[in-house]
């Protein structure tokens, strides 16, 4: 699904990403963990195609595809989703109306006809319900005044209405509460499929008790230093990144 | 100055609906002539092109435009002038019960109380100069449902032409209404009008006012507004901007007795070379009257806005609230906007507040539009348009918004608040 080899990534001539492989396939849930500023959220940015970075080498295929010259649109049409760490607020611009839009240009994208109303509302109530998330919030400006837990619950219901091939959620566990966390987990597990990959950025290794990794990535310094199973997780949770880092051999500082 | 002896030798007295008024803006318009770049309230907008067009112009000869390219809102009162001439053909609806709605030159009476010919030389202008206009008299509390539709077309002819329009509300105790004065017109008009508009609002009246431009790059409209609200009047004042030419509002709201109160909200979607100037002063002249003014614009190209915004607060109005806010989007480089708060208040205890911001288009808020499908276009347009219908809450009559927005997809944009 996903194929990143050897990505170099700028910003103002600062490398962010130094040289990153990765290897994504359908029905796969990847973990990248990583402290603060190792370019975890750099990578979820430039896969779904944030403007400001700068590609200095290597190349990403996705569905043997080159990602780097779609689109972010495009790119979102063709089934990837990126959950914000912060979402954005947008005043005026309603909620359903995004929700609506989006899987509309989703849909016209594949060639398959639009939803009209009544079936568009029917699939978002019975998402809504599992996500928690009332029915008033459909009718507010697009993350207007949500709290930090709301914004997240309203990531994971835009991605239960798009389904998407493959998933990037950057930190979607921040701020949140343990029930926030627990209703998230379980709109992510929900989405777990054979033919759906996932990729989760965090920061700690709580998201992971709820949503279990097939593969847990440490990424330092720009690249990923050490891979391996959930029980990495683990390790980190309990030794910290200094201790795995200067385990590892060769990590660029 | 050429433009005043121009409309001096033109406008011969005595043809006038109100010779002695006519006179008296003779009068004052010689004397005075017209104001220019050097008065405070002119220093962002040069008259001279105005005043240079205006070197005897035409008064316009009238042609009926085909009914179906007028604008038209379901269930109205329309009243139609086509250039500056009244057009009764393409009148709609007849007033109800204790509503009089008349031709202002059949009945000038009252016309000059709240504006007199030598409030200043465009009003002297005006003064002299006007031959038609509206009048709209409700009785007292006769609730008016059907919006008032005032609608001053332009079209082109082979040569400049101007007009003068004059208009006067009058709303008696407890009487309600909803009143449009819209000036718009097919492209490339080379028209000046010049309006001067009256209004009394009686106690515990309640108006709803919304003053539209729509005109083209070579049209030039200068309003002079006049508002007069006794106790516990309200006046909703909605000012819209969609047009590409050369508009200018002096408005003089009168907050003259307690519980008075005054909402204005503004929008000025400025494109091509448009110039806005709205001078607005909003007087609290009595104890707990209450005034807010929002305004925002969204400029492109060469687009230019300015908002004189200010507050007068006399000595013994205590316990008034005064309050103030401009945004604006700027999409272009060469937009501008010019945001002028003037506070002058006398009282002691008052609450006045006044701010003003100016931005570009969020490109966080583009990426998180484009990351859920929409390209950058859609995006970029549902952004500006959001933030422009922003300043819009509870606007009283929606399908005016068709005719600034087109219409929108129905569920895209909320009432929002500001």
């Amino acid at each position: 699904m996903l194929q990143i080899d050897n990505l170099q990534v700028s910003v103002d001539d600062r490398p962010l990403l130094k040289g990153l492989s990765l290897k994504v396939n359908a029905g796969e849930v990847h973990a990248i963990m990583g402290p603060n500023g190792s370019g975890k959220s750099t990578l979820a940015a430039v896969l779904a195609g944030r403007e400001g970075y700068v590609h200095t080498g290597g190349t990403v295929r996705y569905r043997d595809r080159d990602l780097l010259a779609m689109a972010p649109e495009e790119r979102a049409r063709e089934g990837i989703f990126l959950g914000f760490q912060y979402p954005v607020e947008i005043p005026g611009v309603n909620n359903v109306y995004l929700l609506k839009a989006s899987l509309n240009a989703q849909r016209r994208h594949r060639g398959e006809p639009e939803l009209d109303a009544f079936e568009f509302l029917r699939l978002v109530r019975g998402q809504m319900e599992m996500m928690g998330i009332p029915e008033e919030f459909l009718r507010r400006s697009v993350n207007e005044g949500f709290s930090g837990g709301e914004k997240k619950r309203n990531e994971i219901l835009q991605m239960l209405i798009l389904q998407p091939r493959l998933a990037i959620l950057d930190e979607i566990d921040s701020g949140l509460d343990i029930d926030a966390l627990k209703v998230v987990s379980k709109g992510i597990q929900a989405m777990r499929s054979p033919d759906r990959a996932m990729i989760l950025v965090t920061h700690y290794q709580r998201l992971l008790d709820y949503v279990s990794p097939d593969y847990v990535h440490v990424l330092a310094g720009g690249r990923i230093i050490r891979s391996g199973g959930k029980e990495l997780a683990h390790e980190l949770e309990a030794e910290g990144y200094e201790a795995v880092l200067a385990g590892a051999a060769g990590v660029a500082k | 100055m050429a433009a005043v002896r121009a409309y001096l030798d033109r406008d011969a007295f005595g043809v006038a609906p109100d010779p002695a008024l006519a006179e008296r803006g003779a009068v004052h318009l010689a004397a005075a002539g017209l104001p220019g770049a050097p008065a405070e309230s002119w220093r962002h907008t040069d008259p001279a092109p105005l005043l240079a067009r205006a070197v005897a112009p035409a008064l316009p000869g009238a042609t009926a435009p085909a009914a179906d390219v007028l604008p038209r809102l379901a269930d109205a009162l329309r009243r139609v002038w086509v250039n500056g001439q009244p057009a009764p053909a393409l009148a709609e609806g007849m007033p109800p019960p204790g509503v009089r709605l008349w031709a202002l030159e059949d009945a000038a009476d009252g016309v000059g109380e709240r504006i007199p010919p030598e409030h200043s030389g465009f009003a002297a202008l005006n003064a002299l100069s006007w031959r038609h206009g509206a009048g709209l008299a409700l009785e007292a509390g006769v609730k008016l449902v059907e919006p008032v539709h005032l609608l001053w077309w332009s079209q082109s002819i082979d040569q400049p032409w101007d007009a003068h329009p004059r208009l006067l509300l009058r709303l008696a105790a407890g009487a309600s209404a909803t009143v449009v004065i819209h000036q718009a017109g097919t492209a490339a008009v080379d028209a000046f009008l010049g309006s001067v508009l009256e209004v009394d609002l009686a106690a515990g009246a309640a108006l709803d006012l919304v003053l539209v431009d729509q005109q083209g790059a070579q049209g030039f409209a200068l309003s002079q507004v006049a508002v007069h609200g006794a106790r516990d009047s309200r006046l909703g004042l909605w000012l819209l901007d969609d047009g590409a030419g050369w508009v200018r509002r002096e408005l003089e709201l009168t907050l003259a007795e307690p519980g008075a109160t005054l909402a204005l909200q503004g929008l000025v979607r400025g494109r091509g070379a448009l110039r806005v100037d709205n001078q607005i002063v909003v007087h609290h002249h009595a104890p707990q009257t209450h005034s807010l003014q929002q305004t925002r614009a969204v400029l492109q190209d060469r687009a230019r806005a300015v908002f004189g915004g200010g507050v007068r607060v006399a000595v013994d109005a205590q316990g008034i609230t005064a309050r103030q806010a401009n945004a604006t989007l700027l999409l272009s480089r060469r937009a501008e906007v010019i945001t002028r708060p003037a506070l002058e208040i006398l009282a002691d205890e008052v609450q006045c507040s006044h701010g003003a911001s100016v931005g570009q288009l969020d490109e966080t808020a583009l990426f998180y539009l484009q990351s859920r499908g929409l390209d950058r276009e859609t995006a970029r347009t549902l952004l500006i348009e959001a933030f422009a219908r922003a300043a819009l809450p509870d606007f009283p009559v929606p399908a005016v918004l068709e005719w600034v927005f087109g219409p929108a997809e129905a569920d895209a944009f909320l009432a929002a608040t500001v």
